[in-house]
């Protein structure tokens, strides 16, 4: 792996061979406009060729100047379209509408409510125009995705971010309460603007830690909660806002110096320029001395009732506040003079001669705890030195801490994410560019969340030395440091797979909060001092390891951890070398190799136990019941599970959501496969209550949750919502994998398989087609996938009869699924089914009997005598020994398979009906109409139980009771029945099986016939021409039913 | 503004600022009130807010016809762009907006990867050079002369300043046109290619690469002009003179030695596969032929 000859120089030095720099003999400009427009004369034009072909600044000069744009008419987009106004119940996304909060300079902010989370939000609906608005909606993203991550009391938290029609929306905390402009109108207390500003100070200095810079803060932007509290709000989108709208301003720009009072009126472009720091009017960037200055000036106002610099214009106002005139208080304040230092300091036009930063400028203004009183107390006693040397002390401090935050530069640096961008695009995927956006946006949250807390944690350790949380928070931050380092240097090599799980690599990126909320608990064991080097080492080239995992790149992975286990083997740490064979195991597992992966992820228990490491025990407990769900062991299951259980609740649930997010996650998986469908629903109902209160509602866990309860729902009978949970998840997963990934694949299966299960057969070919065409676009083909998709389209071909078709898909499936999972796996138990069923739909009843047989041998042998999951080869068997005259055996396999269904869902579960139905089929074929009835009537309880009257169960069942009836010689009661089942299936827009129509269409024209005293004989013979149609078009598997009706019609023909 | 076309006079505020010796030349125009009016046309449709009087636009028009080509700029001139420049040059806030609006807007796009904070520094000295004059010298935008789209002549512009801005070696990494990159994308990226075996992969880069560096400068260079930078055969034409099927065939040719440079580059090394050689050989051509394809629409 590490030899591996990189594809372009690393070191960023380019080859330039024998190209010239500029030199003044670089033509002008003019020239090359004119060059580019073919303009040049024929001797003038060649001589430019010439110096171009040599020269390689006129040739990147040359493409920055190409281009096709043409401008007339270009400026139509310089009216500005009024925002449209929402009206209460207006849905914005999947917001509610409840009315208007406000209007801002940007855009109309109104109440709503979020009906996926139960809460209200503030929607701030901002302008953009179409052509901007994607770039615009694509930083603020990233703005409010480094947002989201900075939960500070006194900041208003941003939740999401999104488009609707032209405008981009931001949905935001509602804070109930007025703007801080609003509180200013009329005079407070000193004391109590202090405690506003001081909370607010705090929020703007969090963001500053987090490396985000307000640009407009104001009072107008700041709003004070019914219970006193302050908070920011817009942070960054003012900025981002005006960047868009124009050039920054300029006070010598005698556009912005004419227009001036028209915009401060209208607030479109400027807000109020009172607050800007004189530096941003001379078009320099923003940064938190700037914030620090707007900051001033608020307070200023708020003390003294008047902003500190006036002016009629700009260029007044930039002027005043550059020579620091400061106008005179309005009212006369009793401020102490601390305070008005601190103030003026902040006012200075030289952003050199402001506080550093903001914490210091709030530091400065706090009232002195008493603690510091108590020092001035001392300094007295100990004189002038004791005091210097204390404020020595605390800026060699903060001195010391910035370093420790440049350890930040190792892992993210500008240069390293520029070149994992261009790792990115040059692979050339066509979801690169986007996979991009969103790895950098989390990235860089992640990279300033680390900041924050690790600058928190440092001060605080440098406070008081004995603070041992504050040691290993950042110990533990450190180490996640070094993970998200290896991390991002796996990426620098970036091809088109790890494109394409980007977002499952960032997603492994957590735990940051965890390293400072777990300070009671002693966090992973630490090495002692001697071994720390080779450990750090070792770790770093792990978190290679694991990311090349998670990219599915398991040889690789694989590679870099058995040498590191090989280089291990002299050093006596247990904990690292339980991480290193989880790694190894887990990676063995996810190759398809279940027998190596166990036997090393019991290594990694042992040696987890033995170095008292929590988070590998669970982690490996975690991975094992996994890998003993696919060798299909089930007696050590539920050993596994209490082993599980155990170790997530000894590391506490809260601490680490990624592990308990998983176990629910097995467990539901697990409990799923053994057929406890009960418990796998209580599990993933959990799971995705825990992921969307932890991860957010758009996290790729939640869309795996939402998954695994579409499958459940599933059998449960419950297609609409089965549809509807696939779709949402499918729906997460483009979000956040991108439209073009072919991690998609898996989702479309589901949705496809669900469109199936709603008779929509047409969506759910589309649909697979759709999961077929990326998974062969994809770099890699993955064979169990692929044949999932094979599986499921064979399934779909034969129950629209075409068999031909099926067969050979079949046949492909098999030797996938045996290979990549094991001859006895269900998966493969699955493919035989189906086989089963193809010979069964062309009435080779004997191959369907010798298939079903061989699949329920297979499916003991790995999962044991009674699992359920015989359930579907018992049931074929049945049909086909029913259809043989066998009706003693067939009845044998009903009652078998309806007994596991009732042991492992429990008496009266919905999906028992498709067992009840056939049972009831056997009866009245053995002449026992009355015990058929009882069948018919208990399915159709069941279909009311689960709201499926309406469904093809539904029909069945009561086809099923009308035929009982009938065979009972109660033609009168089975009509009704038969009426409203025939009725209900030819519903327009209900493309159902035909041959469940055409069978319920012939026992309706009997039981017409049969009517007394009179039968209604036109229209009997009209159902069994309704009958025949349908079952003609089922084909084969249409045929032994056609030849009843068929018989039927030309013997009433005869009367 | 309807109104005053009729008795708008164009012709003479244009004609009254060309030396007295250059008037003949408009003479020679054919249809020029009528061409003139056209062009003022085009440019207020295309900037409805920039009030820009039609006599200061002709005198500033008239200032950028060259001796002797008169006729033929009037023909070739980017009328809307060159009306826009004299607006700003006069400092109308609405032009000026326009001007960041429309121009400015998209130049970071052309200087393609460059950091945000470079691209804010690269606009502002633009603003100011552009925008700002001093003393008696007009704004430098008065001197954009409107042969070529305004956005090219700022784009060329910006690229100049980006590398002032920059220090030497920042230089050499912003122009650069590493073999590597080129090679990257001559490389196939079809399914076929991920097939290949990942030594088989880097030997075909390997080769590319060296290939890249060792074809003679002038193949190199139209080779990147094309590929690298993406100019169409179109633009390539008018830079290179003559017809575009000439051109077309010096890409071809260019692409035919690159392609031999890479068999000699393989052919030793896959010495005893031939059927290998050939189909790398193949993979890489068909990737030109693609890319070719998709520069010729």
């Amino acid at each position: 792996m590490r030899d591996r000859v990189p594809t372009s120089t690393p070191s960023g030095e380019p080859e330039r061979g024998t190209e010239s720099l500029p030199t003044p003999s670089c033509p002008q400009e003019v020239t090359l406009t004119d060059f580019l427009a073919g303009l040049l004369s024929e001797e003038h034009r060649a001589s430019v060729l010439a110096h171009v072909e040599s020269c390689a600044d006129c040739r990147w000069a040359l493409a920055a100047g190409n281009g096709t744009e043409v401008l007339a008419g270009a400026s139509t987009s310089l009216e500005q379209t009024p925002a449209q106004s929402l009206r209460p119940g207006d849905r914005v996304s999947r917001y509610v509408v409840t009315g208007p909060l406000g209007a801002g300079a940007m855009g109309v902010v109104y109440a709503a409510d979020d009906p996926e989370l139960g809460r209200r939000v503030a929607l701030k609906m901002l302008r953009s125009e179409g052509r901007q608005q994607e770039e615009l909606r694509q930083r603020l993203l990233r703005e409010a995705q480094a947002l989201a991550r900075l939960a500070h009391p006194n900041v208003v938290t941003l939740y999401d971010v999104g488009t609707h029609g032209e405008a981009v929306f931001l949905a935001m905390e509602l804070v109930e309460g007025i703007t801080l402009a609003e509180w200013m109108r009329e005079p407070r207390p000193w004391r109590e603007v202090l405690r506003v500003f001081l909370e607010a100070g705090k929020g703007l200095a969090a963001a500053h830690a987090a490396g985000l810079v307000h640009r407009d803060f104001k009072p107008a932007n700041t709003l004070l909660g019914r219970h006193g509290r302050v908070f920011v709000t817009d942070f960054g989108i003012a900025g981002q806002l005006s960047q868009e709208d124009g050039a920054p301003l300029r006070e010598d720009d005698p556009a912005h110096v004419a227009s001036l009072k028209s915009l401060t009126r209208t607030g479109q472009l400027l807000g109020t320029p009172a607050y800007l720091a004189p530096e941003l009017m001379q078009g320099q960037r923003a940064d938190a001395r700037s914030d620090e200055f707007s900051f001033c000036v608020a307070l200023h106002e708020a003390l003294f009732g008047s902003r500190p610099f006036q002016g009629e214009t700009l260029k007044e106002l930039g002027q005043a506040a550059r020579q620091g005139r400061l106008s005179p208080p309005k009212r006369e304040v009793n401020v102490p003079t601390r305070i008005r230092r601190a103030v003026l300091r902040g006012l200075s036009a030289r952003p050199e001669d402001r506080f550093p930063t903001l914490q210091a400028l709030l530091a400065a203004l706090a009232p002195p705890p008493r603690r510091r009183m108590l020092t001035w107390g001392v300094a007295t006693a100990t004189g002038l030195l004791g005091i210097l040397a204390t404020y020595g002390v605390t800026q060699r401090r903060e001195a010391r801490c910035e370093q420790e935050v440049e350890k930040l530069a190792a892992a993210w640096s500008p240069e390293r994410r520029e070149r994992v961008r261009a790792a990115f695009i040059a692979t050339g995927m066509p979801y690169a560019n986007a996979a991009w956006e969103r790895l950098s946006g989390a990235v860089d949250a992640y990279a300033a969340q680390w900041r924050t807390l690790r600058t928190e944690s440092c001060l605080a350790a440098g406070r008081d030395a004995s603070d041992i949380t504050a040691w290993q928070t950042a110990a533990c931050l450190d180490t996640r440091l070094w993970q998200l380092a290896a991390t991002t240097e796996v990426l620098e090599k970036a091809d088109a797979l790890m494109v394409e799980n980007a977002p499952q690599l960032t997603a492994s990126l957590e735990g940051l909060t965890g390293c400072r909320d777990t300070p009671g608990l002693t966090s992973r064991p630490q090495p002692p001092d001697a071994l720390r080097p080779r450990v750090d080492t070792a770790r770093h080239t792990l978190a290679q390891a694991r990311a090349h995992s998670l990219a599915r790149r398991y040889p690789e992975s694989l590679a870099v951890t058995s040498a590191l286990l090989e280089d291990l083997k002299g050093l006596d740490y247990k904990p690292l070398a339980a991480e290193v064979l989880l790694t190894h195991g887990m990676s063995h597992g996810e190759n398809d190799k279940p027998k190596e992966a166990e036997e090393f992820l019991y290594q990694a228990l042992w040696a987890a136990e033995a170095g008292r490491d929590d988070e590998t025990v669970a982690r490996a407990w975690l991975e094992l019941i996994w890998v003993g769900e696919s060798l299909s062991r089930p007696a050590d299951a539920e050993k596994l599970v209490r082993h599980a259980q155990a170790s997530v609740e000894r590391l506490g649930p809260e601490r680490f959501p990624d592990i308990t997010t998983k176990l629910h996650l097995r467990l539901s998986s697990l409990r799923f496969q053994q057929g406890n469908i009960a418990e796998a629903e209580q599990e993933a109902l959990q799971g995705l209550e825990f992921s969307r209160r932890r991860g957010g509602p758009d996290s790729l866990r939640t869309a795996e949750f939402l998954h695994q309860l579409g499958k459940i729902r599933m059998v449960q009978r419950r297609g609409k919502e089965t549809l509807e949970l696939h779709l949402q998840a499918l729906d997460i997963r483009k979000r956040l994998l991108g439209p073009d990934n072919p991690g998609l694949v898996a989702s479309y299966d589901r949705v496809a398989s669900a469109y199936k299960g709603l008779g929509r057969n047409a969506e759910a070919i589309d649909t697979w087609r759709t999961a077929m065409a990326l998974q062969e676009a994809a770099p890699v083909t993955e064979n169990a996938v692929f044949a999932t998709l094979l599986l499921n389209l064979a399934g779909l071909s034969r129950v629209e009869g075409r068999l031909a078709e099926a067969r050979p898909l079949l046949e492909r499936a098999r030797p996938l699924f045996e290979a990549a999972r094991g001859p006895d796996h269900f998966n493969v138990v699955q493919v035989l089914t189906e086989q089963a069923m193809v010979y069964g739909d062309e009435g080779q009843h004997d191959k369907t009997i010798a298939l079903t047989t061989e699949a329920l041998e297979r499916i003991r042998r790995s999962m044991g005598p009674d699992t359920p999951r015989a359930t579907l080869p018992l049931k074929i068997r049945a049909y086909a020994h029913m259809y043989s005259g066998n009706h003693r055996e067939a009845r044998r396999d009903l009652l078998e398979a309806l007994k596991r269904m009732e042991a492992s869902q429990g008496p009266g579960a919905a999906s028992t009906i498709s067992v009840l139905l056939p049972l009831a089929e056997v009866a009245l074929k053995t002449q026992a109409p009355q015990e058929a009835l009882e069948y018919c009537e208990q399915a159709w309880k069941l279909t009311e139980k689960v709201q499926s009257q309406e469904s093809a169960d539904g029909a069945n069942a009561l086809t099923c009771a009308g035929e009982a009836h009938l065979a009972l010689g109660a033609a009168a009661k089975a009509i009704p029945l038969l009426e409203r089942a025939w009725s209900s299936l030819t519903q327009p827009g209900r493309p159902g099986d035909p041959l469940v129509a055409g069978n319920t269409a012939f026992v309706l024209a009997r039981a017409l016939m049969e009517k007394r005293p009179s039968p209604d004989r036109a229209r009997a013979l009209m159902m069994a021409e309704e009958a025949r149609t349908r079952l003609e078009s089922g084909g084969v598997r249409g045929r032994p039913g056609l030849l009843l009706v068929q018989a039927w019609q030309r013997r009433e023909a005869k009367r | 503004m309807s109104a005053d076309r009729k008795t708008d006079d164009l012709v003479t505020p244009l004609r009254e600022q060309l030396p007295r010796e250059r008037r003949a030349e408009l003479e020679a125009v054919d249809g020029l009130d009528a061409l003139l009016h056209k062009i003022v046309e085009v440019a207020r449709t295309g900037w409805p807010t920039v009030s820009l009087p039609a006599e200061d636009f002709m005198r500033h028009l008239a200032r950028h016809l060259p001796p002797g080509k008169a006729s033929e700029v009037l023909r070739i001139l980017h009328g809307a762009d060159l009306y826009l420049a004299c607006a700003c040059a006069s400092a109308d806030p609405s032009a000026l907006r326009a001007f960041e609006q429309n121009i400015l807007r998209h130049i970071p796009h052309r200087l393609g990867r460059l950091s945000p904070s470079l691209v804010d520094e690269v606009l502002q000295v633009l603003r100011e050079r552009l925008l700002v004059g001093s003393g008696n010298t007009p704004p430098r935008i008065a001197t954009y002369g409107g042969r070529g789209p305004l956005l090219t002549w700022v784009g060329i512009i910006a690229a100049r300043v980006a590398g002032e801005l920059v220090g030497q070696d920042e230089r050499h990494q912003l122009v650069a046109e590493p073999p590597e990159e080129l090679a990257q994308l001559l490389a196939p990226s079809d399914p076929e290619y991920a097939l290949l075996r990942e030594d088989a992969r880097q030997l075909l880069v390997e080769s590319l690469r060296k290939a890249v560096t060792v074809l003679p400068e002038q193949e190199r260079a139209l080779l990147r002009l094309h590929h690298f930078h993406g100019f169409t055969m179109d633009r390539l034409t008018l830079m290179y003179g003559g017809s575009r099927s000439g051109v077309a065939r010096r890409v071809a040719d260019a692409r035919r030695l690159l392609l031999e440079h890479v068999r000699m580059e393989l052919a030793p090394r896959l010495k005893q596969d031939q059927l290998a050689l050939e189909s790398l050989l193949g993979l890489v051509s068909s990737r030109l032929d693609i890319s070719l394809h998709g520069m010729l629409e």
